[in-house]
C-alpha cells in the first residue's frame, strides 16, 4: 500500500494504492492525520484501492471525524463499486461525499 | 305462492328476479341473492318485481340492505312493481333511493 | 498519559501476554491487545485456541496460566493480535462424569458464550465443512458504531402497532426486487412499505447466531433442504446471525444490523428482538458440543439428578436461567443489545421457562424476571413474555410482571378466532378482549396485552379462513408436528377454490379479523404478509421451510392491493383515534361528565347487548371525551360485530348535542367503500339503525 500526497491549488490530493485492511489502514492514517489542519480540503483518490476491510472503513470515518472537528472537508473519488456497496449497507457512506472522478471531486471541494 | 329469487350478472348489470310472497321466512333467500350479485361488483342493480305479490317489512329491510350493500355509484332500478308494493316503497321513503320503471328498458338501465 | 498496564509481562512462544481483567466476560479490545475472560466453575484448566480466519488448524494454543485465574474466571491479555483476521476458541479440561452432570472434553474447541461475532455459517445455506473440528468460530468486533444522535425511541407501548417478521423471509423471494435478497440490508429498502402499512414497531424472529444446518434434512417432496429456518435455537447470544447479512463475507454484520436499526429509528419504527433463552442449539446428550456443554454443563443446563437434560422447551435441553451465573449472562446479553444495538424491546420465547427453578419447579418470585424488570439499562425497554412453555406451564394473565412485563395474549387469539368463525356464546369473552383483557391484566393497564390473531406459530390469516386442518406434510413429519387446535374455519371448502362466494366470504373474514384487532385496546401485532393475504398452503408450522411457504411474495402487494388498503386504513384509523389506545383500562363509567360511559355495550338493540350463550353479535361505543389529559376530545366510535351468518339490524345509540353518525368501515362493502378515508365518511341517512350484513363488522364515527 502506498500513499501519494500532492497539492492542486489549496486542495490536498491523497492517492492511495493497494488494499486498506487491518495491517495497512493504520499506516495510511498516520500519513492522513497530519493533513487534517484547520479548514483543510482533502481529495482522497481511492481509484487504486481494490479492497477495503472494516478497519479501512473505520480509518476513513475516524479521519472524517477529526477533519470535521477542524472545519475541514473531505471528498472521496474513484471508490470501487463493491466498496461503495459495502459502505452503503453498513452506513459508512452517509458520512461522505463521493464523486466519480478527481475532476468532479475538486469541483465539489471548490463549490 | 312460494317465494323464489334468481339472479345473474351480465356486462355489469346485476339482475334479481323476485316472485311470490316475500315474507320474513323468505327474506334470507332474497338476501343471499343480493350478496351473490354484490360480490360481482355490478354497476347497476335491477330488481324484477313483476311477479312479486307481497312484501313484508323483513323484505323491505333486505331492499334497504341492498341499497347499503351496493357501492354508492351503483344505481338501483325497480321494474314492474305491483301497486301494493309500490305503496310500501313510497310510504317508507325508499322510492327516493331507486328508479322505478314499468318494464325493463335497456336504453335507461344499460346506458345511464 | 499512557497507561502502565499496556505492557506485556509474560510470553508464550512468540506471543506477549499479561494477566487479564475478569470483567467484562468475552473478548474485549484493550490498548495493544485483546482481553479474554471466560467463566467455568468446574474446569480444571483452560487453553486459548487462536486461528487465522477460516483456517482449520490453530495458529497457536496458549494455556491460561494459573496465576491468571481469578475465582472461576480464566483471564488473559494477548498482545498484537490481528483484530480482523483472528478467530478464537477455548479448550476446557475437567471431569467427564455424565451421571454427575459433568461433560468436559478437551478434544472439543469451544465457542465463547460471549462471542460478539461468529463465523462458520457466513453464507446462508452454504454446506459446512463437517470435518472442521471448530464449526462456530468466535471473532472480535469493533464496538465503535457511529450512532450520531440515535437512541431507542421510547414510544408508549399502547401506541405501537407491531409487525412480526422474519429477516430472510421478508425479501428472499425474487419478487422483492432488492439488491441483496434475504438480508438485513434489504429490509432497509422496504422501510417505506412498512411505513405505508402504518406499523411503528418490527419484531424480528430470532437474529442471534443459529445454525440453519441443525437437524437439516432433505425435503420429502422436492430437491431442496429443510433447515432450522426460523432460528429458535441459539448458538451464540451476543452475535447477530451472520447468514442474514449482505456483508458477512467481510465480517461486517454488526455494522449492517446497527445501520438497519438506525434507519428504522429515523423512520419512527421501533425494533424488538425475539429472544430464545429457554434452550440452546446443543440439544440433549446426543447433540453437538458447541459451547455451554463443554464449558460448564452443570451450570448452564437444567439436569435431572441422574445428569440427563430436562426438556421444558421441547427442544432437547433447558437453559438453567435461574442459576445466578446464567442469569448474569442473560442480563449481560440484553444489556448489550439494548446499549450497543439500541434495541427497543424484547419478546421472550417460551418465557414461562424463565420462571422455573433449577429443578424445573415454577417460582413465585423468579429472580431472573425480577432482575430484568428492575435493571437500569433495560429500564425503558419493552419486555414481552410468551407466557407459556412446552412443559405445560401456562401463565397468560399470571406471568410475574413486576409492573413491567407484557404478554402475548394467547386468550385474545383463541377467543377472537372462535368468535370470528361464528361460535356462539363468545360475547362476554369478546367484551374482555376488546377492552385489553382486564379480566387477565387488572391493574397492569392495556399495554400488558399484546393482541394478535396470527403469529409465526400457526396459520397465517389467509390460511385461518381457508383451512380447517393443518397440512404439514412438507415438514416430513407425517403431519404430526404443529398445533391441532387452530380454531380456524375454511368457509366451506378446504384450501384454494374458484368459488367466488367462498372467496368473497374469506376476504370478508380477513377484514373482520383486522378490524376487530385494530379497535381493541392493547397492542396489536400483525404477522408479516397477513396484510396481503400471504398463504402457507395450510402449513401451520413452517419452522423448516426455506421456500415460498415462508417467503413474502411481493406480487401480492398488487394482486391483493384492496385488502392491503383496508389494513392500511385500519392502522390509520387506530392512529387517528386516541380513544382506541388508552393506557389504562376502560372503567365502563362516565368520568368526563358527558352522560355516557367511556365504553358502553350494545346489540341489535341499543344499550342491550346479548350476553347469552346463543349470541354471535356484539356492539360497543367509545365516548371520545374519555381520553387522557391534554389530548382534545376524540369522536364517538361505534363498532358492530355481527358474526352470525344472517344480516341483523343494529339499533344505534343516540348521540348527544346534535352529533351525527358517519360510516367509516363496513366489511361487507367492496373496496374502497369498505373503509372511507378520514374526513370523507358519508353521513348515515338513517341515524337510528344500521343493517349489518352477515359475518360483517361495521365501524361508525359520531361527531
Amino acid at each position: 500500500m502506498d500513499v501519494n500526497i500532492r497539492s492542486i491549488d489549496d486542495i490536498t490530493v491523497v492517492a492511495i494504492e493497494g488494499a486498506l485492511d487491518a495491517a495497512t489502514a493504520p499506516i495510511a492514517q498516520q500519513q492522513l492525520l497530519p493533513l487534517a489542519t484547520a479548514g483543510c480540503r482533502i481529495l482522497l483518490d481511492l481509484t487504486g484501492v481494490p479492497y477495503m476491510s472494516s478497519a479501512g472503513l473505520r480509518m476513513l470515518l475516524s479521519t472524517y471525524r477529526q477533519l470535521s472537528g477542524k472545519d475541514g472537508r473531505i471528498v472521496l473519488v474513484g471508490v470501487a463499486e463493491e466498496i461503495q456497496d459495502t459502505m452503503s449497507v453498513t452506513g459508512f457512506i452517509n458520512f461522505f461525499t463521493l464523486r466519480a472522478t478527481p475532476e468532479e471531486g475538486i469541483a465539489a471541494l471548490k463549490g | 305462492m312460494a317465494f323464489t329469487a334468481t339472479s345473474d350478472v351480465t356486462n355489469g348489470i346485476g339482475k334479481i328476479t323476485l316472485a311470490g310472497e316475500l315474507d320474513a321466512a323468505a327474506a334470507p333467500t332474497f338476501r343471499t341473492e343480493v350478496e351473490k350479485v354484490a360480490a360481482e361488483q355490478p354497476r347497476r342493480l335491477v330488481l324484477m318485481m313483476q311477479d312479486l305479490e307481497y312484501m313484508a317489512s323483513a323484505g323491505l329491510r333486505v331492499l334497504i340492505y341492498a341499497r347499503q350493500r351496493m357501492a354508492q355509484n351503483v344505481d338501483i332500478f325497480v321494474v314492474g312493481a305491483q301497486e301494493p308494493i309500490r305503496e310500501t316503497l313510497e310510504k317508507t321513503g325508499f322510492h327516493h333511493s331507486v328508479t322505478q320503471l314499468e318494464t325493463y328498458d335497456p336504453a335507461v338501465i344499460e346506458n345511464t | 498519559m499512557e497507561r502502565i498496564d499496556i505492557h506485556p509481562t509474560h510470553t508464550f512462544q512468540t506471543y506477549k501476554l499479561r494477566m487479564g481483567r475478569a470483567f467484562p466476560f468475552g473478548a474485549t479490545a484493550v490498548p495493544g491487545g485483546v482481553n479474554f475472560a471466560v467463566f467455568s466453575r468446574f474446569a480444571t484448566a483452560c487453553t486459548l485456541v487462536l486461528f487465522r480466519k477460516g483456517e482449520r488448524e490453530p495458529m497457536i494454543e496458549i494455556p491460561f496460566r494459573d496465576e491468571f485465574r481469578i475465582g472461576n474466571v480464566f483471564t488473559m491479555i494477548v498482545f498484537d493480535l490481528d483484530f480482523e483476521n483472528t478467530e478464537y476458541g477455548f479448550r476446557m479440561e475437567g471431569p467427564f462424569l455424565p451421571e454427575q452432570g459433568q461433560r468436559f472434553d478437551p478434544n472439543c474447541i469451544l465457542l465463547d458464550p460471549y462471542a460478539k461475532a461468529i463465523a462458520g455459517r457466513d453464507i446462508w445455506g452454504e454446506t459446512p465443512d463437517w470435518s472442521d473440528p471448530y464449526q462456530h468460530r468466535a471473532r472480535f468486533v469493533y464496538d465503535d458504531f457511529d450512532w450520531e444522535d440515535d437512541r431507542p425511541l421510547e414510544l408508549p407501548l399502547e401506541d405501537l402497532v407491531i409487525y412480526e417478521m422474519h429477516v430472510r423471509s421478508f425479501t428472499r423471494d425474487p419478487s422483492s426486487g432488492v439488491k441483496h435478497p434475504g438480508t438485513y440490508a434489504a429490509i432497509r429498502d422496504k422501510i417505506p412499505y412498512l411505513k405505508s402499512l402504518g406499523v411503528n414497531c418490527v419484531e424480528l424472529l430470532p437474529i442471534f447466531e443459529f445454525d440453519e444446518f441443525e437437524n437439516s434434512r432433505p425435503h420429502p417432496e422436492r430437491d431442496e433442504m429443510l433447515y432450522q429456518y426460523w432460528g429458535y435455537s441459539t448458538v451464540g447470544f451476543f452475535a447477530p446471525k451472520a447468514g442474514y447479512a449482505a456483508t458477512s463475507r467481510f465480517g461486517m454484520q454488526v455494522d449492517e444490523v446497527k445501520t438497519l436499526i438506525k434507519e428504522f429509528h429515523k423512520n419512527g419504527i421501533e425494533v424488538f428482538l425475539d429472544v430464545v433463552f429457554n434452550h440452546t442449539a446443543e440439544g440433549n446428550e446426543y447433540g453437538p458440543t458447541i459451547s455451554f456443554r463443554g464449558i460448564d454443563n452443570k451450570t448452564y443446563y437444567m439436569l435431572t439428578p441422574e445428569g440427563y437434560y430436562f426438556n421444558f422447551s421441547g427442544c432437547g435441553n433447558t437453559l438453567n436461567c435461574n442459576n445466578p451465573v446464567v442469569r448474569g449472562m442473560v442480563l449481560d446479553c440484553l444489556r448489550y443489545w439494548a446499549a450497543e444495538y439500541h434495541i427497543d424491546g424484547f419478546r421472550f420465547d417460551l418465557a414461562a421457562v424463565l420462571g422455573r427453578d433449577p429443578f424445573g419447579a415454577p417460582m413465585v418470585n423468579p429472580p431472573l424476571l425480577e432482575t430484568l424488570a428492575f435493571d437500569p439499562i433495560l429500564a425503558k425497554c419493552k419486555l414481552i413474555a410468551e407466557a407459556w412453555d412446552a412443559g405445560g406451564l401456562y401463565q397468560v394473565g399470571t406471568f410475574p410482571a413486576y409492573g413491567r412485563w407484557a404478554e402475548w395474549n394467547g386468550k385474545y387469539r383463541d377467543d377472537l378466532r372462535k368468535f370470528l368463525k361464528g361460535e356462539a356464546g363468545l360475547a362476554g369473552a369478546m367484551a374482555q378482549r376488546i377492552q385489553g383483557s382486564p379480566d387477565l391484566y387488572s391493574g397492569r393497564g392495556t399495554g400488558a396485552s399484546i393482541n394478535f390473531i396470527t403469529a409465526h406459530d400457526g396459520f397465517t390469516l389467509a390460511d385461518l379462513v381457508s383451512y380447517n386442518e393443518k397440512h404439514n406434510y412438507a415438514n416430513g413429519e407425517n403431519n404430526n408436528d404443529g398445533a391441532n387446535d387452530n380454531e380456524s374455519w375454511n368457509c366451506g371448502w378446504e384450501g384454494p377454490t374458484e368459488d367466488p362466494a367462498i372467496n368473497a366470504l374469506r376476504r370478508r373474514q380477513m377484514k373482520n379479523a383486522m378490524a376487530m384487532l385494530m379497535v381493541s385496546q392493547g397492542v396489536p401485532m400483525l404477522l408479516m404478509g397477513d396484510e396481503v393475504g400471504r398463504t402457507q398452503q395450510g402449513n401451520n408450522n413452517t419452522y423448516c421451510q426455506d421456500n415460498e411457504l415462508n417467503w413474502f411474495d411481493w406480487k401480492l402487494v398488487d394482486t391483493n392491493a384492496d385488502f392491503l388498503r383496508f389494513v392500511q386504513q385500519c392502522t390509520a384509523f387506530r392512529k387517528a383515534h386516541p380513544v382506541l389506545r388508552k393506557a389504562d383500562h376502560l372503567r365502563n363509567q362516565d368520568y368526563a361528565g358527558t352522560g355516557y360511559a367511556d365504553i358502553s355495550w350494545h346489540g341489535t338493540r341499543a344499550w342491550n347487548a346479548d350476553w347469552s350463550s346463543q349470541s354471535r353479535v356484539l356492539a360497543f361505543m367509545l365516548d371520545g371525551a374519555h381520553v387522557h389529559g391534554d389530548i382534545p376530545r376524540d369522536d364517538y366510535i361505534y363498532v358492530a360485530m355481527n358474526m352470525h351468518w344472517d344480516m341483523h339490524g343494529f339499533e344505534l345509540p343516540q348521540l348527544p348535542g346534535g352529533r351525527q353518525w358517519y360510516i367509516s368501515a363496513n366489511t361487507s362493502m367492496p373496496s374502497p367503500e369498505d373503509f372511507w378515508e378520514p374526513g370523507n365518511e358519508p353521513r348515515l341517512e338513517n341515524q337510528r339503525e344500521f343493517l349489518v350484513g352477515p359475518r360483517s363488522v361495521v365501524i361508525l364515527v359520531g361527531r
